[in-house]
């Protein structure tokens, strides 16, 4: 079997599962879309005194937010199990994964996945479709098409580093808690214009942590608003670039994690 | 003996209780570090997103660009004292039974709880405040504060008892429902916003305001952070609403505990 065929098997169980409580799920996606909508009122209201922030107007902005949160949703939908790595190193469970002929990766990925979060998924596409229907972007299908592959992109820089972040399970006790100074910090830096920030920072999300190569260059050519950091034009073009390198190097660490792991045993 | 010595038995309890936490919060040093890291980082996001806001502008909603950023550090430094979210300890202790065995103790459940959680926002004061306040003073975010200190710590102290409160009633729904967390992320986006943590509650509009007016929410972190800015009317009269509003949701949290137990069955094995 393919490891997208147990990736997808598993995935398809974990649903199953999860959908036998339907009022606890109902509301729970709900309460998770409620948690990412409040926090779009709060920009909404914020442009009520303000005409635009460092020259984004309201509904580019309010594009940038669903942007980040559609993407991480994608992210956060497909590598939840991903959250129960130190339990599973703890208790000796993932012994039991090992054992099994199929790739460790994609079962503890989809191993108990949290379908929660299509709430933030669901809410970030449609508060993509309300800003393009209410801020008359005026885009072409081009325009489009560069904009669904910057979001598939961003997915993939999340991805890649709740991955890493559960790769250091293999080392220590608690899995890489500083990385949500990236995931979840870094959904709230796109949600606004990159420019606001100082320039190290700027670096740091588009060089190191590619979550802002992804997410805010191809939204900010799209727009035509002027480059903070003065990087070269082709910028927006790396972000496929940048999405299979960090997926490849979280992959490949992963890996090597699995290589030195020894179950104490029980 | 009799009523003191049950008093002073049940105190001592709850103290043990209270540092136990503490020192549990205290030794986790990685994890420590790395949520103060987390935490400056978005006080960065928070503060330079919110100061950019001011390009060309005196004021917004009645803030200044120092007063807001002041405003963001203080708020970001108090976020664990004063914590919006738990960890559903309580929940799955009811979900899982476990729970029987925290009802064998000669305790209060409840004075428990808020025992544990104090103890652990003590922790944080010394964890995170100092740290966040440092990264303010560093940005060049933090003024001095406009109220003394004494009432500062008053003002923090009952915040932090509302804000447990609220964390433990969103638990004890755990008590009706087979999962407490469709309320548990419900709450946390109301006092997410109501609370003045995403920004202040200044910003928001008028009607906001006057919902926001019949609820706990901004009792427990808007105010000791309005207090820190200089942006409160009568410190007397936020004081006071402070303490009632803990009165009644601690008091509203130890009622629905009660009523909890009363509709609880454990199946012993």
């Amino acid at each position: 079997m393919s490891v997208w065929a147990v990736y997808a098997l598993l995935v398809g169980a974990s649903f199953r599962s999860r959908v036998q409580y339907k009022r606890s799920f109902v509301l729970e996606t709900l309460g998770r879309g409620a948690l990412t909508g409040l926090e779009l009122l709060a920009i909404v209201f914020l442009f009520d005194h303000i005409d635009a922030i460092a020259g984004w107007t309201k509904w580019e902005v309010i594009y940038l937010f669903g942007a980040g949160n559609f993407a991480l949703g994608v992210a956060e939908l497909a590598t939840s199990g991903l959250n129960r790595m130190p339990e599973l190193v703890r208790s000796g469970e993932l012994d039991r994964v090992l054992v099994r002929p199929a790739s460790t990766l994609a079962q503890v990925m989809a191993q108990d996945a949290d379908f929660y979060n299509l709430g933030r998924l669901a809410q970030g596409m449609l508060v993509i479709i309300a800003a393009s229907w209410f801020g008359e972007f005026g885009l072409s299908v081009l325009d489009w098409l560069a904009l669904a592959g910057s979001l598939i992109c961003g997915a993939g820089v999340f991805a890649a580093l709740f991955i890493t972040s559960a790769s250091t399970c293999f080392w220590t006790i608690n899995s890489g808690e500083a990385f949500n100074a990236f995931t979840y910090g870094g959904v709230q830096m796109v949600q606004f214009p990159l420019g606001v920030y100082p320039r190290a920072i700027g670096m740091l999300f588009v060089f190191m942590i590619p979550v802002g190569l992804a997410l805010f260059y191809p939204a900010m050519a799209v727009f035509g608003r002027t480059d903070p950091l003065g990087a070269p034009a082709f910028m927006p073009w790396l972000a496929p670039v940048a999405a299979l390198v960090s997926l490849r190097l979280a992959i490949g660490y992963w890996r090597f994690g699995m290589s030195r792991f020894q179950s104490t045993g029980s | 003996m009799g009523i003191t010595y049950k008093l002073f038995f049940g105190a001592n309890t709850l103290l043990a209780y209270g540092r136990m936490s503490f020192q549990r919060q205290i030794a986790y040093r990685t994890a420590n570090l790395a949520g103060l890291f987390t935490n400056v980082f978005f006080l960065l996001f928070r503060g330079f997103a919110l100061g950019a806001c001011f390009a060309g502008r005196e004021e917004i909603g009645g803030l200044t660009q120092s007063q807001t950023l002041t405003y963001t550090t203080v708020s970001q430094a108090l976020l664990m004292v004063i914590p919006q979210w738990g960890r559903a300890e309580v929940a799955n202790e009811v979900r899982s039974g476990q729970i029987a065995m925290d009802l064998c103790r000669p305790i209060s459940f409840p004075a428990m709880f808020f025992a544990r959680r104090l103890g652990g926002s003590f922790a944080f004061v010394f964890l995170r405040f100092p740290g966040v306040m440092l990264a303010g003073l560093a940005l060049g975010f933090l003024s001095a504060p406009e109220c003394s200190w004494g009432l500062l710590v008053v003002s923090i102290v009952l915040g932090a008892l509302i804000c447990h409160s609220i964390i433990l009633l969103v638990e004890l729904s755990a008590f009706w429902m087979e999962s407490e967390r469709g309320v548990r992320y419900f709450v946390l986006g109301l006092s997410a916003v109501l609370s003045g943590l995403i920004m202040p509650l200044h910003f928001y509009p008028e009607w906001i305001l006057a919902i926001s007016k019949w609820l706990p929410f901004e009792h427990g972190l808007y105010t000791p952070v309005r207090l820190y800015i200089g942006e409160v009317e009568s410190v007397r009269e936020a004081l006071t609403m402070q303490a009632g509003w803990a009165l009644v949701m601690i008091s509203l949290s130890f009622f629905l505990f009660w009523l909890g137990t009363r509709k609880l069955t454990i199946q012993g094995g």
